[in-house]
């Protein structure tokens, strides 16, 4: 690891950022685990005809996105709950915030 | 009838720290229950509360008590509510159950946690150090609670008083925490 | 031991004298002086050799931009490199040793690589070394790393500790000059949280340096004074000795409050903390660093900064000598002339480079215009200077200023790329700053002071405003306008001369020109090639001088050269800031399981598993090799019956009216239909097809289920399910919450294990084989009424229970079945033991489960529903995961029982070489079978469940072992499982 590689991670392994939850407000992503996109919600249909496909698809293409990524992040140190974070890869800004739960209902994760 | 009989010991077996300005106590009188209220309850479950014991549940990351201000009802998440309460029977969760009559799922959660109280005017300073919560007075009120982690340690706190608050951690790290607040202690004053 | 430099006055307590060492020799100083003011007031003119030429050198600055005077500071372990005696506050008993040199300070042996500059040049290392290659690691690299380099560490254990800390504010201002509190007064006033942070003890900045009045009286006092007025706010936190080091997303700054002074005092109490600041709005407020100017030999003892000139003598009462000239291409440079006269100092010369008239006039001194300072005289401390104009001026100390640099480091953080003015001759900031940023007073490149002050007011009003807080604060103080003029004036042509730009590196303009010359033309190539900036100070004094030299060479604008990217942190932090008190046993913290007091009075060894600490064996009087234990505690429990404490396996609590839906949704086999009283093996996969965990699951009532997890899983599968639920199915009913430390669940395994429970359970519930069949679950009571979980589940493979009771009785309960187990001869069994039933019982565990495994690779195909949508159906189906010739569990025994097989072996065919190409698999698990007396192992290996009977070569090179093993069963003991159902 070179010098500046070095004083790179270890300044960065402390600080991070502020994910506005939407019950809990402002809180350190310290509290949070990141899992990935949030198209993991849309889970395929296993008794289609291409869910083979649509499977490898889900599981394993993802946009590799320079701006507006929306990612799953978790707050196990806190209420537990799923959340969908809209955040800019490029400046890290977070644009919103919003329940899993809601977000999975409103894309036809219901019943 | 089995020939033995098992007795009790608590999470830090009743452990207590002085400093100057600062106490760091193991609460040993508590019960603490988990309700998951099923969807579409609350407003049964709301009702029950009340005519019971006149409790109200309280927005996220807050709390309400009891009219005896026995039963303090904490909010941490939107589907659940812990009872934190004096209590020392082995059946906690349904001794709530029938108290309340409210149609929820009861899960006592009195030893998953060990329990500290850090009481004294030096109490903000020195959980400063671990806590990465705001504890002003003015943002963090008597009365709040949240659940956030505090030296690796998955932490749940609450503001029982000005100078006091409540410091929950799951019982295995209670040792660590405990140290981890002495540390603090000997660092601040 | 006079301090002959010392006058009178000054910002120190003059009453209160503090003794330190420098290389060895006692020196008195003040309190409030720092370990460069005091060594100057002791005139130690030379204080360092410089860091590859050797050359000696002084003190040059009066802040932490400060390249020459580094020093090892302290003693034995305490010993600190590379510290700035500019920054470091003296207190009584400081040590403090020159770095840098072999032999005495004054003369230093290595100061013969001086005179071997010529080959030392910028890129020297990448071009000399690099042949023969073989040379670079055994001969070049030591010898370089011994010539060069700084201060030595001690070797030792930093035997100091350090501390981090959470702060919030609505405004952080970083800075405490005039600006900083300015802006500081206004938004204090407002009501705002408001933490105010300097990397000085004395808050004040510049005005502790300076002579200027504000709203009438001395700046210093009028900083005094609103320090004190902010102090009694209680809505403002004053952060003294705090550099504010990093700008982090979102508002987070990270900080580092040196307490060296009290840790010094009290061993006990950490030397820094390291503290994150949350904050809405951030007015940079940190001043402007003054830079030199490139002529011939400028590098010796007694050529200052001008500002710092100033700064020893107003704030410190020390004169940097006696006959001072100063050298510089503005105006600010005159006032270090009109201080020294005001003190009586005798100030020789000022030579301003500008065709300009005096900006102040002077009395007597020697004004000399339009020309340039080309060479300096003088072996250990500086004798005399040569101008351009030809004449030679005898002097003792040059003060010189290039113009002033605006600290904006804190601004690029996040990328922003700062602008060039003209005006100024530097840097300032740019439009893109951290969000919630804005900077004021000198920073901003807004270098008069009335105008700083009211900047500052200006962005203290707007931040509070913003904030929606009121300010009525509409008045700020006044000093008379003073304006600062200069321009451009980066190096003077000194012929065969060397004009050194970084102190610290030991950069030189002609570096700077070779690399340009050799086609290194931007800035962070440049900065890389020549190691210009690199170092401690991270040339603060250098960069932008180097710039306009650059950009002097290459014909470019200075806009266009541009700067090099700016990161954390802003000046030196110890690695052990960042570690804080996480050290050592600290580094995370322990979980101790119920048992734990009761297996430490058993002498149990542990072993810590994840953070927890479990017992791993149990060592009896004469047992002096740990299998002696591991051996004993499984024939025990195989023969008669054995205690293992499994509370650290994950437990989570499920409840709601659609778990069972929901836990057919996430275990690869059927779980729609589990009856009350039952327990279940579960199978849990990840979407991929791979096994992520397996557990087992009991119905407790109609909607009340209870899991088992695996104890390093037990986070992941709970964050897994919530997943599941809040993400793919959030209308279920469902609740889950973790009870793993709510029971201490103990596993009672073995032929006996059912009457020793008899003992415990109460005798109204029945567990007879009939009444409580294998995979039986159910509530009861122990002991006389304490409540209580049993289920009929077995990981060795005998007849076994695992008991749960709440956590509180988990002690007593197993001194009650120990005691109770002992007319069965009952032995507890640690981590160990365990390993070894799942070994020769067949069972999978981490080492199997690696993430790569499928239920088929596993044996467990059967188990697969297919008949139902789940976690890892649809992916597990894909052909390659279904292929016979994938790498699947078997068991393996040596050929020759008295072989051992080490776990990690590869498996080749017999006829083949120990290669990669030929590999066949590997021995995942591998124990001694003290039931079957000879080595026993897990592993994978090619078709393996069609290929039982053959033999392999078990090839370990690094343990260099090579065993035949015969491919058999995985499942050594009881294979028919009759054991468990009795």
């Amino acid at each position: 690891m070179t010098r500046k590689a070095l004083e790179h991670s270890l300044t960065c392994i402390n600080f991070d950022m502020i994910i506005n939850h939407p019950l809990l407000g402002p809180r350190d992503s310290e509290e949070f685990v990141y899992l990935g996109s949030a198209d993991l919600i849309n889970r395929p249909n296993w008794e289609s005809e291409t869910a083979i496909e649509d499977f490898h698809e889900y599981q394993y293409i993802r946009e590799n996105v320079a701006g507006d990524n929306v990612e799953l992040w978790y707050h196990e140190q806190g209420d537990q709950s799923w959340l969908v974070v809209t955040r800019s890869t490029l400046t890290h800004e977070i644009k919103s915030v919003e329940l899993a739960s809601d977000y999975a209902k409103n894309n036809g994760r219901s019943r | 009838m089995s020939n033995y009989s098992l007795t009790k010991i608590s999470a830090l077996e009743g452990a207590r720290h002085d400093f100057d300005g600062l106490s760091l106590t193991e609460i040993v009188d508590q019960s603490l229950v988990m309700m998951a209220m099923p969807r579409n309850k609350t407003d049964k479950i709301t009702k029950a509360l009340n005519s019971s014991c006149g409790l109200s549940i309280p927005i996220i990351g807050q709390s309400g008590r009891s009219d005896d201000d026995s039963i303090t009802l904490w909010r941490l998440q939107k589907d659940q509510l812990m009872v934190y309460f004096p209590y020392a029977n082995d059946d906690a969760d349904n001794y709530l159950k029938n108290k309340f009559k409210a149609p929820a799922y009861y899960t006592d959660q009195s030893d998953t946690w060990a329990m500290i109280n850090v009481s004294g005017e030096e109490s903000v300073n020195v959980l400063e150090r671990i806590c990465p919560l705001n504890l002003d007075l003015r943002t963090f009120t008597v009365g709040t609670v949240s659940r956030t982690v505090m030296e690796h340690i998955g932490t749940i706190i609450y503001r029982e008083g000005r100078d006091s608050f409540v410091i929950l951690t799951m019982r295995s790290f209670g040792i660590s925490m405990m140290h981890a607040l002495e540390v603090s202690a000997k660092n601040v004053l | 031991m006079i301090q002959i430099n010392r006058t009178n006055n000054g910002l120190i307590d003059q009453t209160k004298e503090l003794s330190f060492t420098f290389n060895g020799e006692l020196l008195k100083g003040y309190e409030g002086d720092t370990l460069s003011s005091a060594l100057l007031a002791n005139n130690k003119r030379l204080v360092g050799r410089s860091f590859k030429y050797h050359r000696p050198r002084g003190i040059f600055t009066a802040g932490s931009e400060e390249p020459n005077a580094i020093m090892e500071i302290g003693l034995g372990a305490y010993q600190d490199p590379n510290t700035r005696a500019t920054v470091t506050k003296l207190y009584d008993g400081l040590v403090a040793n020159s770095q840098n040199h072999r032999g005495p300070l004054w003369f230093d042996f290595m100061a013969i690589t001086d005179m071997l500059s010529p080959l030392l040049g910028a890129g020297f290392y990448y071009k000399t070394f690099m042949w023969p290659k073989a040379f670079w690691e055994k001969i070049y690299e030591p010898a370089i790393r011994n010539s060069a380099g700084l201060g030595k560490l001690s070797k030792q254990e930093d035997p100091d500790t350090y501390d981090k800390g959470f702060r919030h504010c609505d405004i952080l201002i970083i800075g405490a000059g005039a600006s900083g509190l300015s802006a500081a007064l206004v938004a204090g006033s407002s009501g705002a949280e408001v933490i105010l942070a300097d990397e000085d003890f004395l808050m004040g900045g510049r005005l502790n340096s300076e002579t200027d009045e504000i709203d009438g009286i001395a700046g210093h006092e009028w900083a005094k004074n609103s320090v004190e007025k902010l102090k009694s706010m209680g809505n403002v936190r004053l952060m003294p000795n705090t550099t504010v080091f990093g700008a982090y997303d979102h508002g987070i700054y990270g900080a580092i409050e040196e307490r060296s002074h009290e840790s010094r005092a009290n061993k006990e109490k950490p030397r820094q903390v390291n503290w994150r600041i949350y904050t809405k709005r951030t007015i940079l407020c940190t001043g402007a660093t003054e830079r030199a100017i490139a002529f011939g030999n400028n590098d010796r003892p007694g050529i200052m900064l001008a500002g710092a000139v100033r700064t020893y003598l107003n704030r410190y009462a020390v004169r940097t000598g006696e006959n001072i000239s100063i050298y510089t291409n503005n105006d600010d440079g005159w006032r270090t002339a009109r201080d020294l006269n005001d003190r009586g100092v005798n100030v020789v010369a000022i030579i301003d480079s500008r065709k300009t008239e005096p900006v102040i006039n002077i009395e007597g001194v020697r004004v000399i215009i339009n020309a340039d300072v080309v060479n300096t005289k003088g072996r250990r401390a500086l004798s005399s200077i040569k101008l351009s104009n030809g004449a030679t001026i005898k002097t003792d100390t040059l003060a010189v200023s290039g113009g002033w640099n605006p600290n904006l480091h804190l601004t690029c953080h996040h990328r922003g790329v700062p602008r060039y003015s003209d005006d100024i001759c530097s840097f300032v900031p740019g439009e893109s700053v951290p969000d919630g940023m804005s900077v004021a007073g000198s920073a901003n490149g807004t270098m008069v002071l009335s105008k700083a002050i009211e900047e500052g007011h200006n962005e203290g009003t707007e931040a509070a405003r913003g904030l929606g807080y009121r300010v009525d604060y509409t008045e700020y103080a006044v000093t008379p306008q003073v304006e600062y003029n200069i321009s451009a004036h980066w190096s003077v042509e000194s012929g065969s001369n060397r004009a050194w730009v970084d102190l610290q590196n030991d950069v030189t303009a002609k570096d700077i020109k070779l690399a340009n010359q050799e086609g290194f033309k931007s800035v962070e190539h440049v900065k890389r090639y020549t190691t210009l900036g690199m170092a401690t100070d991270q040339g603060k004094t250098a960069n932008v001088l180097a710039i306009g030299v650059m950009s002097e060479n290459l014909g470019r604008t200075i806009e266009d050269t541009g700067t090099t990217i700016f990161r954390p942190p802003y000046s030196p932090v110890a690695i052990g800031a960042f570690a804080g008190r996480r050290r050592a046993k600290e580094f995370y913290p322990t979980r101790y399981s119920p048992s734990h007091k009761w297996a430490d009075e058993k002498n149990a060894v542990f072993v810590e598993v994840g953070m927890w600490y479990r017992a791993q064996w149990f060592p009896e009087p004469g047992e002096t090799f740990w299998r002696d234990s591991v051996d004993r505690e499984v024939k025990q429990t195989r023969s008669s019956v054995g205690v293992c404490d499994v509370t650290t396996l994950g437990k989570i609590d499920i409840k709601g009216s659609d778990v069972s839906e929901f836990l057919n949704l996430i275990y690869a086999n059927a779980f729609a239909k589990v009856p009350i009283g039952k327990t279940r093996y579960g199978l849990m996969l990840r979407e991929d097809g791979m096994v992520m965990d397996d557990g087992t699951t009991a119905r407790l009532s109609e909607n009340h289920f209870v899991m088992t997890t695996t104890t390093a899983n037990a986070v992941n599968v709970y964050r897994h399910m919530q997943f599941c639920h809040q993400c793919l199915w959030p209308d279920l009913d469902v609740h889950m919450i973790s009870v793993t430390e709510q029971y201490a669940q103990y596993a009672v395994a073995g032929p006996n294990s059912r009457r020793l429970l008899q003992k415990i359970v109460d005798h109204e519930f029945d567990i007879s084989n009939e009444a409580f069949p294998f995979m039986g679950a159910s509530e009861i009571t122990v002991c006389g009424g304490t409540p209580a979980r049993l289920f009929r589940i077995s990981f060795s493979g005998e007849l076994a229970y695992e008991i749960a009771v709440q956590t509180r009785y988990g002690d007593s309960l197993m001194r009650a079945i120990m005691e109770a187990g002992n007319e069965f001869d009952v032995v507890a069994y640690g981590t160990e033991a365990l390993g070894v039933m799942r070994i020769e019982k067949g069972h999978a565990a981490g080492p199997e489960l690696n993430g790569q495994t499928s239920a088929y690779d596993l044996g467990m195909g059967g188990m697969i529903s297919g008949k139902k949508d789940f976690i890892g159906y649809t992916l597990g189906l894909r052909e390659d995961l279904q292929r016979d010739d994938r790498m699947q569990m078997v068991g393996f025994k040596p050929v020759n029982e008295q072989d051992l097989i080490q776990a990690g072996s590869h498996l080749v065919n017999l006829e083949n070489e120990p290669t990669t190409e030929n590999d066949q698999g590997w021995i995942s698990s591998c124990i001694y079978s003290p039931i079957l007396e000879h080595y026993i192992g897990l592993g994978f290996i090619k078709s393996g469940q069609n290929r039982k009977g053959d033999i392999v070569r078990a090839v370990n090179l690094l343990k260099g072992s090579d065993v035949k093993v015969e491919i058999v069963s995985p499942h050594f003991v009881d294979p028919e499982g009759e054991r468990l159902r009795v």
